[in-house]
């Protein structure tokens, strides 16, 4: 039984347009984590909109806890599903301190009630020393502990975040994730978050989806989004992708670097695309090589090696900072991708 | 359909359409009867005084324009690119004139010029009988009275535009060889003409809808005429052809306006940007600017109220005290306070529906509404008479129909619709004014309030307005100052026998009791002042005790949708 359930979800913003959510369907199950991954105007802040209530859906439906909240007949106001949400920005109010801020949406339990909700969220959130302070007297990790922990006073069904780490700095930011990640799972809680951040997405999320164009284009553990990409578009969106053109002959695609196994199934004959992650190759220095090295950038834990082929083809490579090849070097290019991922040809080879 | 179905259940958007409904009914009406002219009173106006009322009109407009001009842009250039000794001061002295509504600073210098008045007595005894000295109940006096109180409206505006440019443009059209008035002729003033077209349609407005000084100059415009038609001859049909014709040309002015500022857009900053281009005068050079800084603000300001102080003092100490003033001030304040506390709350309806969701056909009456601090009280008046006078009759039909009583005219005449005018003619302050200070609150506010359980209620009432509370005092005051000043509305629509200070002034130098009326104009002075400190607090944003919560926050500024 899943908690949330989204089928068919559709949103214009204007009959001109195209729709920012298009027909979107998903579960998540309680407990779980879920990120929604995509581009800046993909439709998942849209996503997270409508499940909270604060946009009506076109079509579909979206079921909180086995209830209907909204579909073509119903309509339920967002004050009342239930549901928690952390902003970009935080927003919290800033005339109210932590505690009234934490308090604020307690307000059907009595007074006693109230004060023993704020102190357990204070003390989960560890802001129990600064319960006094206004919102501008704190730092930017402690707002969004503040945010997280009123969010979550009432026990929301579930908790929206809207890219709740852009506005940290790198270094904060895995501290925060880290923090986020501890007291969500330590309390159980059920959580779509939203980010354009790969990385983030796959720190904390159980299962991670990736949008395009208002589209959920795969849904899956981090794992599986990364080594089994289903589309073009996530395997290009999430790590770096070589798309490298090649032809299904007999058992295997025949390409420039090799012949690969076609697990895919793709028809005898077809032009088709094998999907190589920049790490999953390796350079050898090799005077009969066919590649030979463009360029090469330091980036720190690994370099990044460009290598062409004679027949134009290019293909990024990280390879480990010892590696020391230097650019007009010829290489041998052997890779090894477990499983491979291959797709139709977007564009009809010549 | 779903969808419709939702808007119509919009309690909040009900609210405000039927807001902005009703404030724009009186402008519909008075534009609706702008295509029924009666033939027979326009025959009757052009045989007998159209022709001086138009060019009396045009003429004060052409002179008030000129006058404001020179004023207000000159001020601004003054303070703005020259340092010279207390500039600081007059940087702000100069705004208190808007403090002074005309009327109360015509009949001062009528009284001190006139032909018994201090100044040509004195020459007289100086000089003997012979001596000659301008009539003061002119069309020239006229203009220089409107000049001194609304040159302000310019010298804000282009102050600002001014202190905008300074830094960056001037300095770069310096580099490039440009000074002096070259620069302020091809650069400066080009670059500050749409704020300056802002303040000058302003104040052009302002004096088309003022009555009391050229009534008491007995210099006939519009508004004289339609107060004569009105009370003088009870023909209210000809008082609204005339209302229609100051509407059209008011209208005029709002077209004029916005093809002098283009496409460019009037914006104020508050804060101040200090101009580091500003040049050291010395010598006899600095001194002149003080003086004639100095010289405005003693005419336009200083000079009248130590005049009205000296009167009151005067007339307290020969126990002249006018024995109703109380009850004038206490109903000036209830009307004022009234109208403060409706259209506060109207504005708060209006605006926050309107955040909500933006419906077309609300917007548009909002925007209806809003024109009408445009419309002369005259005008208002007129409109809003016809629909309370229908509403009244309609009321009083049906209770004899079937309770066999009669209401009479219930509104009609009342302080509801007293306060109906104020809410038409103010509205659009107080909805620019809270509508300011809700935009800086980001819209994921009312998200993370929803979301944790509040209503659209609870959220403006729990979020909104403890964030907002600077901005509604603010409307407030505007609001309320407005109401004491305001004079043709309530001379119009007043309850028979409810004076207020403004309608005392006005019967008081309609007799030429200049001394009886020092007290209560004192009183509409001080409650004038309250506005312009606030626009001075703007201009030097004051550090921590008063500032507000939402300038302390800095995430909440500038962050708008």
């Amino acid at each position: 039984m899943s908690l949330l359930r989204l089928a068919g979800l559709t949103k214009h913003y204007s009959s001109r347009d195209l729709p920012a959510v298009d027909h979107l369907t998903l579960e998540v199950e309680k407990g779980e984590i879920l990120a929604l991954l995509g581009p800046s105007g993909c439709g998942k802040t849209t996503t997270l909109r409508l499940i909270a209530g604060f946009e009506r859906p076109d079509a579909g439906t979206i079921e909180i806890g086995g209830r209907t909240v909204a579909d073509a007949q119903t309509f339920v106001s967002p004050e009342q599903r239930g549901v928690g949400m952390v902003f970009q920005e935080y927003t919290l109010f800033p005339h109210l301190t932590v505690e009234a801020n934490i308090g604020f949406g307690l307000r059907r339990l009595g007074y006693p009630g109230r004060a023993q909700r704020i102190k357990e969220m204070l003390e989960t959130a560890a802001l129990t020393s600064l319960a006094r302070r206004y919102p501008h007297e704190l730092s930017g990790g402690q707002q969004q502990r503040a945010a997280l922990a009123r969010a979550l006073a009432p026990h929301p069904a579930i908790l929206l975040l809207d890219e709740p780490f852009s506005n940290l700095d790198a270094t904060l930011r895995a501290h925060m994730l880290h923090e986020v990640y501890t007291i969500l799972r330590e309390l159980g809680t059920t959580a779509i978050f939203v980010t354009h951040d790969q990385e983030e997405a796959f720190m904390v999320a159980d299962r991670v989806g990736v949008v395009n164009r208002g589209q959920l284009e795969q849904i899956g553990r981090p794992e599986e989004i990364y080594h089994l990409p289903a589309t073009p578009f996530v395997a290009r969106f999430v790590g770096k992708a070589n798309f490298l053109p090649g032809r299904v002959v007999g058992v295997g695609i025949e390409t420039e670097i090799g012949t690969f196994p076609n697990t895919a199934n793709l028809p005898e004959g077809s032009m088709v695309e094998v999907v190589i992650r920049p790490d999953q190759m390796e350079l050898m220095p090799d005077r009969f090589g066919s590649a030979v090295v463009i360029s090469r950038r330091f980036r720190g834990a690994d370099t990044l090696l460009v290598v062409q082929f004679p027949s134009g083809l290019i293909l990024h490579s990280y390879q480990p900072s010892s590696v020391m090849l230097l650019p007009k070097e010829q290489v041998k290019v052997v890779t090894r991708p477990t499983p491979v991922v291959a797709f139709p040809a977007e564009v009809p080879q010549p | 359909m779903q969808r419709r179905y939702e808007t119509l259940k919009d309690i909040w958007l009900w609210a405000a359409g039927l807001v902005a409904l009703v404030v724009a009914t009186p402008i519909l009406v008075v534009i609706s009867s702008l295509a029924t002219p009666s033939v027979e009173i326009w025959r009757h106006l052009w045989q007998t005084t159209l022709f001086e009322i138009i060019q009396n009109t045009l003429a004060l407009i052409m002179g008030v324009g000129v006058g404001v001009l020179i004023l207000g842009v000159g001020l601004a250039w003054l303070v703005t690119m020259y340092r010279f000794p207390g500039r600081a001061m007059f940087e702000w002295l100069l705004i208190l004139p808007l403090a002074m509504p005309a009327y109360v600073i015509g009949f001062i210098f009528r009284a001190i010029f006139d032909y018994t008045g201090p100044v040509q007595s004195g020459l007289r005894g100086m000089f003997g009988p012979k001596i000659w000295f301008p009539d003061i109940a002119s069309y020239g006096g006229v203009v220089l009275v409107m000049t001194l109180v609304l040159y302000p409206s310019v010298y804000l505006p282009a102050r600002t535009a001014f202190l905008e440019q300074s830094a960056r443009t001037l300095e770069a059209a310096r580099a490039l060889g440009t000074t002096g008035l070259t620069l302020f002729w091809k650069v400066t003033l080009p670059l500050a003409r749409p704020s300056i077209a802002a303040g000058l349609a302003f104040a052009l407005m302002e004096a088309l809808a003022d009555f009391g000084t050229v009534a008491i100059y007995g210099y006939t415009t519009f508004t004289v005429a339609i107060y004569r038609v009105w009370f003088g001859m009870f023909n209210r049909p000809a008082a609204t052809e005339l209302a229609n014709l100051l509407l059209v040309l008011t209208v005029a002015l709002y077209l004029l306006e916005g093809t002098l500022r283009g496409r460019a857009r009037f914006y104020q900053t508050e804060g101040s940007v200090r101009s580091v281009s500003a040049k050291t005068l010395v010598g006899w050079q600095a001194w002149a600017a003080s003086g004639v800084a100095g010289l405005i603000v003693a005419v336009a300001f200083l000079v009248p109220v130590a005049q009205l102080l000296v009167w009151t003092i005067a007339g307290s100490g020969q126990q002249q005290f006018d024995a109703r003033y109380l009850e004038f001030l206490v109903n000036t304040l209830m009307l004022a306070g009234i109208t403060a506390v409706v259209a506060v709350g109207a504005a708060v309806v209006v605006t926050y529906s309107l955040r909500q969701r933006r419906n077309p056909i609300v917007a548009l009456f909002a925007r209806i509404a809003s024109m009408g601090y445009a419309l002369p009280g005259s005008v208002i008046a007129v409109g809003v008479l016809v629909p309370l006078a229908f509403f009244d009759h309609q009321l009083d039909a049906v209770l004899r129909r079937t309770l066999g009583v009669s209401s009479g005219l219930l509104l009609t005449g009342s302080m509801v619709g007293l306060v109906f005018a104020y809410l038409v003619r103010f509205l659009a302050v107080s909805c620019q004014t809270v509508e300011a200070s809700l935009v800086k609150i980001t819209p994921s506010m009312d998200m993370a309030g929803r979301s944790l359980g509040a209503s659209r209620g609870g959220v403006l009432r729990r979020i909104h307005l403890p964030l907002i509370r600077g901005g509604l005092c603010s409307a407030a005051i505007l609001v309320f100052v407005d109401v004491m000043k305001e004079m043709p509305a309530t001379l119009l629509l007043r309850p028979f026998g409810y004076d207020t200070l403004a309608v005392r002034v006005w019967q008081l130098t309609s007799e030429s009791m200049w001394e009886a009326a020092a007290l209560p104009a004192l009183t509409i002075v001080a409650g004038g002042i309250l506005p312009v400190l606030l626009l001075v607090r703007g201009l030097r944003p004051l550090a921590g005790a008063r500032a507000s919560v939402l300038e302390r926050d800095p995430r909440l500024q500038g962050r708008t949708p």
